[in-house]
């Protein structure tokens, strides 16, 4: 499978609303139905919000099921923003579950 | 004898919350007896205040952003000189003379982050802002997410669910003594249970007691739903942040007063008094900052 890195700066000034998200989203999406893995990275970003992710890693999950993330990788992250990522997805499995 | 036309508030330093609630319902634009006090001024009066926290600050500043939409001119009358120096310090004469005096420029006191008008536009920028400040400033080497995530969920949860009339205010402090961040938002919106039971009618379920309610909020997934992309997640956020850091918070909204205490025991508290939206005040204690570490190993998510 090919890949594709995104640096997120590029796209977005932070990682913090829904906007930002949405931004990541539209690329990401581009990105899997273009028949790409995804590496991520998160330089220069050191705090996240959910709402990012609700609009990003969320939405994608509900389109493609969450069997989608293991297309996508992440570099160049803080450790904080790493654990806050997979508690994010830690949350969306056990409530799916439930 | 005259008789003053221009009403005089006196600020104090309360330290009980139902006292509190009282004061700022009392003194409120919406209160304001024109016919006593015609002239559209009000003075401000510090001489009994001795110890302002961030908590008296923010709900201070929605209470003159009240006056001064009704174009009322606001001055402070009386302070202290250790009051007047902490006023100073964060441009809080400035941002009496005009709300829209808001801007960012660095305080003279670096433990101070200054007021801010809340705006959706700038609030990504000022979390950034604040958490790099403080890192910056007193926590070098150290990884300040917590902060910047809690105020970001906090922030997004004001434009997401508040319905304020007037927009809202954050203010942080950091607490030398007791080696704490004190961050405080606070809005004059419809408030947390409100906003909870407005959405439970919505879905023909039962009205909840304004605690239960409030509660409810903070479950993980429960989301009023205000927007589409709300999914109920912010709250738990922020909860877990505090209790990582053994931190405080407090919630008065409504009449409802939550606190979640250093070891975890939570105290939910129903009062008479109503406070005209929310208010939130969350302690982080700084001594288990994480150190800040950027990892290049590719990481998987699934």
């Amino acid at each position: 499978m090919k890949t594709q890195k995104i640096i997120l700066k590029d796209i977005t000034n932070s990682a913090l609303s829904n906007a930002d998200g949405i931004q990541l989203e539209v690329v990401l999406n581009q990105a899997i139905s273009d028949g790409y893995s995804v590496i991520i990275s998160f330089q220069g970003i050191s705090v996240m919000t959910t709402s990012f992710l609700n609009s990003s890693l969320g939405n994608l999950i509900d389109k493609y099921g969450i069997e989608i993330l293991s297309n996508i990788r992440l570099v160049d992250y803080t450790s904080t923003i790493a654990s806050f990522i997979k508690k994010y997805i830690s949350d969306i499995k056990s409530l799916s579950t439930s | 004898m005259t008789i003053s036309k221009i009403k005089t508030i006196h600020v104090v330093d309360f330290n009980n919350v139902e006292t509190h609630v009282k004061w700022l319902n009392s003194n409120r634009v919406q209160n304001h007896n024109y016919r006593a006090f015609p002239a559209k001024a009000i003075y401000l009066d510090f001489s009994l205040s001795r110890f302002l926290k961030p908590y008296h600050i923010a709900p201070l500043a929605c209470l003159i952003h009240e006056y001064q939409s009704k174009g009322f001119k606001i001055k402070i009358s009386k302070t202290i000189p250790r009051i007047k120096d902490y006023l100073g310090s964060f441009g809080f004469d400035r941002f009496c003379d005009s709300v829209t005096e808001t801007g960012l420029e660095d305080p003279r006191d670096q433990k101070t982050f200054p007021l801010w008008l809340i705006r959706d536009e700038g609030k990504e920028f000022y979390t950034i802002r604040v958490k790099e400040y403080f890192e910056n400033n007193h926590f070098s080497g150290h990884d300040l997410f917590v902060l910047g995530n809690s105020l970001g969920e906090l922030l997004n949860n004001i434009f997401d669910h508040s319905h304020s009339k007037i927009p809202g205010y954050t203010f942080t402090q950091y607490n030398t003594r007791t080696n704490s961040i004190i961050t405080c938002v606070c809005d004059f919106g419809i408030g947390i249970p409100n906003s909870v039971n407005r959405f439970l009618k919505k879905t023909g379920e039962q009205k909840l007691a304004n605690d239960k309610a409030l509660e409810k909020a903070f479950e993980l997934s429960f989301s009023a739903l205000t927007k589409p992309h709300n999914r109920g997640f912010g709250w738990d956020t922020v909860i877990g942040n505090i209790k990582t850091l053994q931190g405080r918070l407090l919630i008065i909204s409504n009449n409802t007063v939550f606190v979640l205490h250093p070891n975890g025991k939570i105290n939910t508290q129903l009062f008479t008094s109503n406070f005209p939206g929310t208010l939130i005040v969350v302690t982080l204690y700084t001594s288990n900052l994480p150190l800040k570490e950027v990892n290049s190993d590719e990481l998987d998510l699934f």
